[in-house]
């Protein structure tokens, strides 16, 4: 063989590759995932065993289900082998199928952020079970686009504001606490602003330049590190997401879920976030600061009980009435 | 001249293999996401979101809670729900049409209980949390619940649902019941 003839070989080699490296390159980036047909009515909590475990959509449900399938599967494990439960894995649709689902018994146990948690308290008498601990706490900030001169939360006046669910703690309550100590009224003070579902689509709105300024959760920020942004002012440490129960979740039961929790291998926690230490139990009353917070900035009083819910339910313990 | 024939024709065949090694990493990446995906929709336990009205059934300490998800469709009532509940659940229900009183259907029995003097408790309905009564106006006369040009009324047989509602059906003391009506402070 001649050395011409194997030069156009190693050409033509060369291009071929390349183009079926193009097209498969293309072809892979496209899934298409087929909906199964379903009956029109399901059992979805019946006679047997299992435990539904919904998250609340603080962040893309499908990097949250990625994230918190960990959990599902930790819970499987060590729930099998005392208790013979089979754990489901849901996120929930919005904020406030979260807080129905946990509170009517849809679901078993939710994972709650803080704001979300003191509302289905008051209306379903959600049990606390445990909160993560974080190295530095959950600590939410205030990030804006580095090219709309925002050094300032005072520098916000007149700028775009993304806001994630109303429920959100670093999305919206936080936020809201600081405009108010800076004496912006978000209703006259800001050109606009919009709620978005989740902190992903509360970053995408600012990395497109859609959107000035908005307050994030710092592990996500952290975890996305979105480029084009940068951080105005954190906060102190506030209280996390927590792990709720139902009301009449078992006693005995939730004494497994916090004790196998509370023993959860550094491997699954680094899995579930890498700033994860731990679990910690907690009680309806670590929230009474974060009530009053709420109280003074929304107006909302978390501290009352809804009558007709907590009057059938005698045994349910409440927040003390202020 | 010879060993560089052969060389580029190592190099070509080098070429061959990295290309056959990307392209199976490509599908087999393709292939692990799509699995992800599938598992996120349509997994053990997932509910598509075509389901829009929830039935669930508290039994309180008498036994395990159940729950039904289902399709909304035009005009069905909180007992139409409860029946395909009853179907795809075996709860066991039993109805009685009361002609005096209540001029409608009233649950007699559900996963084994009914009402006796020492239990004193009766199977009661709730929407979204909300005790259908006739003074639940925010419910009844939700433009939502009219079908046919005919209002919502207590009785689940004529109480018309929307999509995403939650009937909830609580086995429940009727003296907790009569203290509230007592105090005004049903919905």
């Amino acid at each position: 063989m001649s050395l011409k003839t194997a030069i156009f070989i190693l050409i033509a080699v060369l291009i071929v590759c390349s183009l079926a490296i193009y097209y498969t390159w293309q072809a892979t980036q496209k899934i298409e995932i087929e909906k199964p047909s379903f009956p029109s009515w399901i059992e979805v909590v019946g006679a047997g065993d299992i435990l539904n475990l919904e998250i609340t959509p603080y962040e893309e449900p499908t990097s949250l289900y990625r994230k918190w399938r960990y959990l599902r599967d930790y819970l499987n494990e060590k729930l099998a082998e005392k208790a013979g439960l089979k754990v489901n894995l849901k996120i929930a649709r919005d904020y406030r199928s979260a807080i129905n689902d946990v509170g009517l018994g849809v679901a078993d146990l939710a994972i709650l952020p803080p704001v979300a948690y003191l509302e289905a308290r008051r209306d379903y008498c959600v049990q606390p079970l445990a909160t993560p601990l974080l190295k530095e706490g959950n600590r939410c900030l205030l990030v804006a686009r580095k090219d709309r001169g925002i050094n300032t939360i005072a520098d916000i006046r007149g700028k775009s504001f993304a806001y994630a669910d109303e429920k959100s703690l670093c999305g919206s309550l936080i936020p809201h606490k600081w405009m108010r100590e800076n004496n912006i009224v978000y209703q006259t003070d800001l050109k606009t602003v919009k709620y978005f579902p989740h902190y992903n689509a509360v970053l995408e709105a600012l990395t497109s330049g859609e959107f000035d300024v908005a307050g994030v959760k710092e592990a996500t920020f952290k975890e996305l590190t979105p480029p084009d942004l940068k951080i105005v002012t954190i906060s102190e440490p506030l209280p996390d997401l927590l792990l709720v129960g139902t009301f009449d979740i078992e006693k005995g039961l939730i004494e497994q879920i916090v004790k196998a929790l509370s023993e959860m291998d550094s491997e699954t926690l680094k899995k579930l976030n890498p700033d994860y230490l731990g679990w910690q139990t907690v009680t309806d009353e670590n929230y009474d600061s974060l009530r009053t917070m709420v109280q003074e900035i929304h107006g909302l009083n978390y501290f009352l009980p809804t009558p007709d819910f907590c009057a059938i339910k005698p045994k349910c313990k409440l927040a003390p009435k202020k | 001249m010879k060993k560089i024939t052969v060389l580029i024709l190592m190099i070509a065949f080098a070429i061959i293999l990295a290309t056959g090694l990307i392209i199976w990493q490509m599908v087999e990446k393709q292939a692990a996401k799509k699995k992800e995906l599938e598992e996120y929709y349509f997994g053990a336990g997932k509910i598509p979101e075509e389901y829009n009205i929830t039935v669930v059934i508290k039994p309180y300490q008498y036994g395990k809670k159940r729950v039904c998800k289902g399709v909304w469709r035009e005009g069905m009532t909180a007992l139409d729900a409860t029946k395909e509940c009853d179907k795809v659940a075996n709860l066991g229900l039993k109805l009685r049409y009361d002609p005096e009183v209540h001029k409608g259907y009233l649950v007699d029995e559900m996963l084994g209980l009914r009402h006796t003097p020492e239990n004193n408790r009766y199977w009661l309905y709730y929407v979204n949390n909300v005790f259908v009564t006739t003074k639940a106006t925010a419910l009844l006369e939700d433009p939502a619940r009219v079908y046919q040009g005919k209002k919502s009324e207590p009785m689940p047989e004529r109480f018309y649902l929307k999509p995403g509602d939650i009937v909830e059906w609580r086995f429940e003391e009727w003296g907790a019941l009569k203290e509230l009506k007592e105090e005004g402070k049903t919905k």
